[in-house]
């Protein structure tokens, strides 16, 4: 490409290239009319691009200031998090946000809005909000040395109300661990969770009163051992307490016992045992007992042979013989 | 002080829009630049290394026409972009490393002759000399003419469309206005675009004509009577042009 030098000036010279071109080029001592091959070209400023950019960045370093203050500083801070709920008898829930600010708190019983009437929560933390809580209501008497504070938090990311829970637990044992039982999870729930789930589920009320009569039925079950003993059931009665002459003694302890409390399946496998699995009760008790042999085959022979009288016979003679 | 910062400022502001400020611009800095082109050769320019004055001089035109306030001030500006173009110079020169200059003396001596003289001068210097008269002259012309329209080389330069798109779209014009001597008698007579015309034949879209409107009249100008050496200089490559337009 050669270029015609139509113009020169001090720093530089307008060329015509071949192709019509008039260009700016450093001038080496050029002349007009000049036709020179290499030319250094004059590089233009590019003057319209700041323009177009400035209005936008200084909006765009806007939006991202806003999403800092907002991602960094308002959601962590202002944003509810997750809830934790005391309940002492007092039923009080703080609304947290995720840097544990306490955002909101309301009292879900009568006790509970007394307990936060007056009460400034604004700007501090969960461990200072649980912490005067409980201490307003030991001030208020509504919670005494050896009673019980449930923590219940509840929140969408199940990480954070886990730490959470322990930590609160730790905060509040730390202060109070000798005074009051801190407990995780809802105390009293039970009663309100059963009434949730009766509407929600029309046939879980029948599946519930059942559970009741079994839990009503043990006082009245030991009654009636002791009736059976000494009415009908002497055999089965008589049977154990023999039984444990020797060494049943616990046996028959345990069993007594176990009715009283919550024995009743125990006594009713003691029922169903002389009834239908007894037999297999004595055999283990007379392969046991090598020495009592002799006394339980007086004494039980005759009775159980009374009872059923081909296999009593069977099964003791096989068995001594295979003892033997 | 303060006043004489104050003077450069609007001296450069006024010479970004007026080549003949710039011209005195540069002149009165002329010793600045060189003192920069020394500082970077380490050697006066005159031994050997005008070239690189020129393009000292250059980058200095280059800043005085990118200086903005908001950049500093003016003359560490433009040092650094002296040193800067100085510096892509010796870039661009070292891709052909292998050269050896023309002006390389013959053996040791001092007064030995150069390399230059041992090439046998083919030239017809006495042709050179009127061919290079007679395009001086008709250079001239072309530059009175543009004159009577208000026109020098420079704006018609900085006139001249940068993008190939658009340069394409001129030169579609230029090959249209040449079928119809017509409109460039018209140009000629009046300096004037006759753009509804030419838009119309050359499927150029006015606005763009418009822009550039400084350069397509230089260039249809040099396409009138009159401009043989120029018409030649840019005929060299015009036929193969138009097959690629077509």
């Amino acid at each position: 490409m050669s270029y015609l030098v139509m113009e020169v000036h001090p720093a530089y010279a307008v060329v015509l290239d071949e192709e019509g071109r008039f260009l700016k080029a450093a001038n080496l001592r050029y002349h007009v009319g000049d036709t020179v091959r290499d030319i250094v070209e004059l590089r233009c400023p590019k003057e319209k691009r700041p323009a177009l950019w400035k209005p936008l960045s200084g909006v765009a370093g806007l939006a991202a200031c806003l999403c800092i203050v907002f991602f960094g500083y308002y959601q962590p801070n202002f944003v509810p998090y997750g809830a934790l709920r005391i309940q002492i008898n007092p039923d009080v829930e703080l609304t947290l946000s995720r840097t544990n600010r306490v955002l909101e708190l309301e009292g879900l019983n009568a006790d509970g809005r007394v307990l936060i009437e007056g009460y400034d929560y604004g700007g501090k933390d969960r461990e200072d909000v649980t912490e005067e809580l409980v201490e307003r209501a030991i001030d208020m008497g509504y919670l005494s040395g050896g009673e019980t504070v449930s923590i219940t938090v509840t929140s969408a990311d199940a990480d954070w109300q886990a730490r959470e829970e322990q930590a609160a637990r730790e905060d509040l044992e730390e202060r109070y661990g000798e005074t009051i039982v801190i407990q995780i999870g809802p105390t009293d729930e039970e009663p309100p969770a059963t009434e949730v789930v009766i509407p929600v589920m029309p046939p879980e009320p029948e599946p519930t009163p059942e559970p009741l009569p079994e839990q009503t039925d043990p006082p009245v079950v030991p009654y009636d051992t002791d009736d059976r003993p000494g009415s009908g059931g002497a055999t089965g009665y008589q049977d154990t307490d023999y039984g444990p002459d020797a060494d049943g003694i616990t046996d028959y302890e345990d069993t007594d016992y176990g009715p009283y409390s919550d024995g009743v399946t125990d006594y009713e496998s003691h029922n169903d045992g002389p009834y239908v699995d007894g037999d297999t009760d004595y055999e283990d008790r007379d392969d046991d007992r090598d020495t009592g042999d002799d006394r339980w085959e007086d004494d039980g022979d005759d009775r159980w042979e009374d009872d059923e009288d081909d296999w009593d016979d069977d099964d003791d003679d096989g068995d001594r013989d295979d003892d033997d | 002080m303060v006043r004489t910062e104050h003077d450069i400022v609007s001296q450069v502001r006024s010479a970004k829009t007026d080549p003949e400020a710039a011209d005195a611009l540069i002149r009165q800095y002329m010793g600045f630049i060189r003192s920069e082109t020394v500082k970077f050769l380490h050697t006066a320019p005159e031994n050997g290394h005008e070239d690189e004055l020129s393009i000292a001089m250059l980058a200095f035109y280059e800043a005085v026409l990118a200086y903005e306030r908001n950049r500093g001030a003016f003359l560490p500006y433009a040092a650094r972009a002296i040193k800067n173009r100085l510096i892509d110079h010796y870039r661009t020169e070292k891709r052909h490393g292998n050269v050896i200059s023309l002006h390389t003396p013959l053996g040791g001596e001092e007064d030995g002759g150069e390399l230059l003289d041992t090439i046998p001068d083919t030239v017809d210097h006495a042709e050179d000399y009127a061919v290079r008269t007679a395009s001086r002259r008709e250079i001239q012309e072309f530059s009175e003419k543009l004159a009577q329209f208000g026109l020098t080389f420079s704006d018609v330069a900085d006139n001249c469309p940068r993008q190939e798109r658009t340069f394409a779209a001129c030169r579609r014009v230029l090959d249209f206005a040449r079928t119809q001597p017509a409109l460039l008698k018209r140009v000629e007579d009046t300096g004037k675009l006759p753009m509804s015309e030419l838009s119309a034949g050359s499927g150029t879209d006015k606005k763009t004509m418009e822009r550039h409107r400084k350069y397509l009249v230089a260039i249809l100008l040099a396409f009138t009577n009159g401009y043989e050496i120029i018409r030649g200089h840019l005929c060299q490559v015009g036929p193969k042009k138009g097959g690629d337009e077509a």
